[in-house]
């Protein structure tokens, strides 16, 4: 539950920024929350080394959202509303936050930065897939063209 | 970890995301974009086990998923362990043919074919490729008969643990037998309107193939079979577990065998209206007064009309140290007018609309938590014994004689 006497923790960005947040909002983290279990209650300052300090400010966001909603519930619709909103950030921003979600070990937050990214997959080609995130395609001509010959029959025949 | 795309995401992160496209957005734009997603997207590929093709026929929408592209397709899918062709939407693509003709794979352990026209020879080309098949889904498929099962047993003879052939027309008696004969576990025979009058299904008569391999019971599921008048189930080989007749409306007598019922743990048969005996005897024909069901746990009669107090006492008695739920909620026949029994491990007990009911004389334990009587049905003999405080009575009255825990 969220009160006034609540512990607070600091996270460390790569770029050692410092965050100060309340414990039970640091915990929606598995890493933090592993971390706090093993330490002592002194020692409240966790490095996040793989996270820089826009993407942590967005994560910590998103976990300050979803731990207030155990005293300030909603309804899945503005849940799902404030969840669509979060993710309309920049391409970077997405893929940056999609491993932040990883390495702090926040399921739902990667199944909601993942589902993004897989809605902004659906329905192209694999063309128009690598213009939309930058991916370089690393295939000789000769293996491209082997595994379009192999994969004609999905196209309409 | 190899990744060329600007913003470098880890293969099992990038799993994560192709996971949630289909099969046809994997195979047609996944696979081509780089060397890392292709491999990852054949990794999940490779890491698919139910396969719902008409599922995927209902929701593409820019190609019709023929019989060229499934046999693709399955090219992609190695392993898979389950495939359905039930509820399939394309009239003309006879998938089914496509199925049995092209899936062959020892990790195949279920088939859905619902609803689908097949020959006997097409199922036995099937199965010779698939041999560790261990759920066959055939209802609603209007040549499987007592023949085709026969083949699928014997080709399956090691694997085959569970069929369901509801609403196939040429399922008889027949039929059900080839199945239990041949150690299926789990039958499932939903109104087969051939199942005709007597049915007696043993496992003696059919000299069975696989006595070494006899479950340990059998789930055998006969509802809304409208035309079985009777079901006799002899046999020592055979063991029943659950035994589940909803809706069989013609049904008027169950006859069991004793030695068939060492293992049973339900007997439900609600709705069958014109159910007014349940025999119980050895295979020689006599009553066994100290007949015990020791694993017998649920009974359902609701609104089995008929029945009397004969049958439904000598069940209760003999199941009476492991029944938990009994369900007599509309056994309204005028023979049923007492029921007498020790019950110390039931839960639940339902004698609503039982209308004739005078007596009833039971002992409970510590287990019951809800026991209900009609305000309609004349009970004026009623002694309840060790009846938990906490337990919810509904329908009960002052003259009611209860001795609580």
């Amino acid at each position: 539950m969220v009160d006034g006497s609540e512990q607070f923790v600091a996270l460390v960005s790569s770029d050692n920024e410092t965050f100060n947040v309340e414990r039970g909002v640091a915990n929606v983290s598995g890493l933090v929350a592993n971390v706090l279990e093993d330490v002592s209650e002194e020692e409240t300052t966790i490095p996040i080394p793989n996270v820089e300090s826009a993407i942590l400010a967005k994560v910590i966001e998103y976990c300050r959202y979803h731990y207030h909603l155990q005293s300030n519930p909603q309804s899945d619709e503005d849940i799902d509303k404030w969840n669509k909103e979060f993710v309309r950030v920049d391409k970077p921003t997405l893929f940056h936050l999609i491993l932040a979600a990883n390495y702090m070990d926040i399921q739902s937050l990667l199944d909601l930065t993942c589902k993004s990214v897989a809605d902004m997959i659906k329905g192209k080609s694999a063309e128009q897939i690598r213009g939309e995130f930058g991916i370089v395609n690393d295939f000789t001509p000769e293996e491209e063209e082997e595994i379009r010959r192999e994969n004609a029959w999905v196209e309409d025949r | 970890m190899e990744c060329a795309q600007r913003h470098d995401l880890p293969d099992a992160v990038l799993a994560l995301i192709l996971r949630r496209l289909s099969m046809f957005e994997l195979v047609g734009s996944a696979l081509l974009v780089n060397k890392q997603w292709n491999q990852v997207t054949r990794r999940e590929l490779g890491e698919v086990r139910f396969l719902d093709l008409a599922a995927i026929a209902r929701t593409s929408k820019t190609f019709i998923l023929d019989a060229f592209r499934i046999v693709k397709l399955l090219a992609f899918l190695p392993r898979l362990k389950s495939i359905s062709v039930h509820n399939w939407p394309l009239r003309n693509v006879d998938v089914a043919a496509v199925v049995l003709r092209y899936v062959k794979s020892e990790h195949i352990r279920q088939v859905n074919l619902s609803g689908h026209v097949f020959e006997q020879e097409q199922l036995k080309e099937f199965l010779l490729a698939c041999p560790n098949v261990t759920h066959l889904v055939l209802a609603r498929c209007d040549k499987v008969d007592a023949k085709m099962l026969r083949q699928a047993c014997d080709l399956l003879k090691h694997s085959l643990m569970s069929v369901d052939v509801s609403e196939c027309p040429k399922i008889d008696r027949d039929a059900i037998q080839v199945l239990l004969a041949a150690g299926v576990e789990n039958v499932r025979a939903h109104s087969c309107a051939s199942l005709t009058g007597a049915v007696s299904l043993s496992t003696v008569s059919a000299g069975h193939k696989r006595a070494s391999v006899l479950p340990s019971g059998v789930n055998l599921d006969l509802s809304h079979c409208k035309n079985m008048k009777q079901l006799q189930i002899l046999g020592s080989a055979l063991r029943i577990k659950t035994l589940t007749m909803n809706g069989a409306i013609s049904l008027l007598e169950i006859y069991l065998v004793d030695e068939t019922l060492l293992q049973l743990e339900s007997i439900i048969a609600a709705q069958c209206g014109k159910l007014s005996s349940i025999r119980i005897a050895s295979s020689e024909g006599s009553v066994n007064e100290n007949l015990s069901l020791p694993k017998l746990a649920s009974l359902n009669f609701y609104g089995a009309r008929q029945l009397g107090s004969e049958s439904v006492g000598r069940i209760c008695h003999a199941s009476s140290s492991s029944l938990r739920y009994l369900n007599l909620n509309g056994v309204c026949g005028p023979e049923f007018r007492t029921l007498s029994a020790s019950l110390p491990s039931l839960r639940e007990c339902d004698l609503r609309g039982c209308r004739y009911l005078e007596a009833v004389h039971l002992a409970f334990g510590p287990s019951l938590e809800a026991l209900m009587f009609s305000r309609k049905s004349p009970l004026t003999d009623v002694v309840l014994c060790a009846v938990p405080r906490s337990a919810d009575i509904t329908g009960a009255r002052p003259s009611f004689q209860i001795y609580f825990l």
